[in-house]
């Protein structure tokens, strides 16, 4: 499912760089903006496998990924950003491997910067919920436990975010109260809630154009009300060394 | 298990709201926890100090009966040295004195 400001074609791109993978996907739901292009929507809908969903309210990435939700009819969604480019192959295999185990609530990947840094390698959740690994080089010997091991995580980016639909929906979706930060946090902890386990998989990488198509600005309200839901998790992250 | 966007938004509040109880709970917990270590080290200091009041009373006791023990050495020797036995005492002893001063 790919959520995002389909404006700038960055969809596009993204779809391109699945190459082989869309064959074992079930289906790409795009949920498109009300201003996307209407060149765009043409672009996409004669795309194999793609359900376009549309969006005509003001942004809220939750209630997008929601809406998308909806649509899906796999056992397993992935929410993707639109600013993404796949740089792995064999992630949609990857991901199901990992859903084997009845435990595992969430898988994410490593999300690069365009000049190979990491974006993201999970999160961390002390002293505060941030983006773990920021900047650092992948290829550092010393943080290869870290960044380049399959292990378990205290959060993932919503920006490539797959789980089971079932459990999607049980923990009631993604907080529509979090419209553009803090809601990946959110979910994660509800699943956790549900007694499942979040996977940080390096081996299925993106790339992410961070914020190149939403304002990176988190708000008062969003901080204050992760810290209300799950402050009591921010004192010690039992993932990170 | 919802079925329909409404009921899911539902859920989520539902779960949310029961989170923050949680968390609420957690912080009320720890605030009794800290007002507790709080409290048993006021217990401790109010301990402390009621031992160094003791201490200091006891020692104005002590210094009370001393002062009056002086006194009362005083007056025992003021009235010594004002006894007849005294002066009688001085005028045998003064022979006495004068030969040791003369011997040096």
């Amino acid at each position: 499912m790919l959520v995002g400001d389909a404006s700038q074609c960055l969809v596009l791109e993204l779809w391109k760089s699945f190459g082989w993978e869309t064959d074992v996907l079930h289906e790409i739901i795009v949920v498109a903006d009300a201003h996307t292009p209407q060149e765009v929507i043409n672009a996409l809908s004669v795309l194999p496998k793609v359900v376009l969903e549309h969006f005509s309210e003001p942004f809220n990435f939750s209630k997008k990924c929601n809406v998308g939700s909806w649509r899906a009819s796999g056992d397993i969604i992935l929410f993707l950003n639109d600013d993404m480019l796949a740089q792995s192959t064999g992630w949609v295999g990857q991901i199901q491997a990992q859903f084997a185990d009845p435990l595992v609530g969430g898988v994410g990947g490593l999300l690069l910067t365009p000049e190979g840094l990491v974006q993201c390698a999970g999160h961390g959740n002390a002293p505060r919920p941030h983006i773990y690994g920021v900047g650092k080089d992948p290829k550092d010997p010393a943080l290869q436990a870290q960044l380049m091991t399959t292990r378990e995580t205290g959060g993932l980016s919503g920006a490539c975010f797959a789980l089971r639909r079932t459990d999607y929906i049980e923990v009631g979706g993604m907080c529509e109260e979090l419209p553009s930060s803090y809601n990946d946090v959110d979910l994660g902890f509800k699943l956790k809630e549900l007694g499942k386990k979040l996977m940080y998989v390096p081996s299925i990488q993106f790339v992410h154009y961070e914020s190149i198509s939403r304002d990176p600005t988190v708000g008062e309200e969003e901080t204050a009300l992760i810290w209300r839901r799950w402050g009591r998790f921010f004192e010690h992250d039992p993932f990170i060394l | 298990m919802p079925t329909s966007p409404e009921e899911m938004r539902l859920v989520d509040i539902a779960i949310g709201l029961q989170a923050e109880l949680t968390e609420a709970n957690f912080q009320r917990e720890k605030v009794q926890l800290a007002n507790m270590e709080l409290h048993n080290e006021l217990q401790d200091l109010s301990d402390r100090l009621r031992i160094a009041e003791k201490a200091s009373e006891t020692s104005i006791q002590l210094m009370e009966k001393l002062l009056q023990d002086i006194s009362m050495r005083n007056t025992e020797i003021s009235t010594i040295h004002n006894s007849r036995t005294w002066r009688i005492g001085s005028l045998v002893l003064a022979p006495v004195r004068w030969v040791k001063r003369s011997k040096r």
